[in-house]
């Protein structure tokens, strides 16, 4: 692990630290395999990808407990497209879906607060961009 | 190779959205300013080390994350805010009704028109830290899971699990303002029995197990 203390000062490769996103293999995302997504043992969904011969179906406590990483767009694909198909014929979940997108909407536009005038100017001077 | 001559015009933009992030971790202003400021100057200073056309944002936010950490988290007693309460999925939508098709959405869209800016802000910097910092990356700044990864130099497993862990103590958080307001359904008002706060579960936990991102580990 990289001092993160110094990370400014160090000749970091940013090229390395920030390259381009690779997508996410499914092994990387089991669908529901992490702590805390899946407190009651495996799901059909978790299945390899490759042993899947027929489209994966999501439950109910499928899209529930997989919702919140599909709204991030981080689901794999398979699985994305499982809730998608549930969410396309499920009332009660299309209802939960539109909760949690404006819940999102609704912290992410209640948390901001401008910079006061006064201390961006005391950094802008303090950088030499006067 | 940036030029730091580059650098205000590329940078500056992003200071509101940095104060604002800066005030969620230390949750006060003056150390939210200080910290913004050394942000800048560190970021300034190794400017010419950062590859333009690469994310300055993600940048600047992992400048911003390690200096809270390496300033603020050493003031602290004994940071040990890796446990955190585990509740179900959609806590607050179920507990605004959402699944009662009788009640309608009335609740919801009541809690969504009438939580305030206050609210969101105390809810978000009542989770605990590691928690918080994830939530604030994922849903105030809107990075990728993978941008988070980097920012905060984990594995991404780790980084879903404090996000899904954080949302939830958010949302937790959310329902006690709810509750406080009335706009919950009337049998939902208040703590259900044998319900208990994230506090009260952190204290319970705590003496069965620790977790640790996600990491079961029996003392």
């Amino acid at each position: 692990m990289s001092d993160m203390n110094e990370m400014p000062g160090q000749p970091v490769n940013q090229a390395d630290v920030f390259a381009a996103s690779e997508p996410f293999s499914a092994a990387d995302q089991p669908f529901l395999g992490i702590d805390g997504f899946n407190p009651g043992g495996p799901l059909p969904l978790s299945a390899p990808l490759g042993q899947a011969q027929q489209p994966v179906e999501a439950s109910c406590l499928d899209v529930h407990r997989s919702l919140s990483v599909f709204l991030d767009g981080e689901l794999a694909i398979p699985q994305a497209q499982a809730v998608q198909r549930h969410l396309g014929t499920c009332g009660a979940c299309q209802s939960a879906q539109a909760f949690q997108m404006q819940l999102r909407t609704t912290v992410a536009s209640k948390a901001l607060d401008p910079m006061p005038e006064d201390v961006r100017e005391r950094i802008t001077r303090a950088l030499g961009f006067e | 190779m940036a030029d730091q001559a580059t650098f205000a015009e590329a940078a500056m933009p992003l200071m509101d959205q940095l104060y604002s992030a800066a005030l969620r971790m230390t949750r006060n202003a003056a150390d939210a300013e200080d910290l913004v400021q050394e942000t800048y100057m560190k970021a300034y200073r190794g400017y010419d080390r950062f590859n333009e056309g690469t994310n300055l944002k993600a940048w600047m936010y992992r400048i911003l994350t390690n200096s809270y950490i390496n300033r603020y988290r050493a003031k602290q007693r004994r940071p040990d805010e890796s446990d955190i309460a585990d509740v179900e999925d959609m806590y607050l939508y179920r507990r605004l009704g959402g699944e009662n098709s009788d009640l309608g959405t009335s609740a919801e869209e009541s809690f969504l028109n009438s939580v305030t800016d206050d609210a969101v802000k105390a809810a978000i910097e009542a989770i605990p830290e590691n928690f918080r910092i994830a939530v604030l990356l994922a849903d105030v700044e809107g990075f990728a899971y993978k941008e988070i990864a980097e920012i905060l130099d984990v594995p991404i497993g780790t980084v879903m699990s404090r996000i899904h862990r954080g949302r939830k103590a958010l949302e937790k958080q959310l329902h006690d303002f709810a509750a406080e307001r009335n706009l919950l359904p009337d049998e939902k008002v208040g703590n259900e029995p044998g319900e208990e706060s994230v506090v009260d579960a952190d204290a319970r936990e705590n003496s069965e197990a620790i977790l640790t991102d996600g990491e079961v580990v029996t003392p």
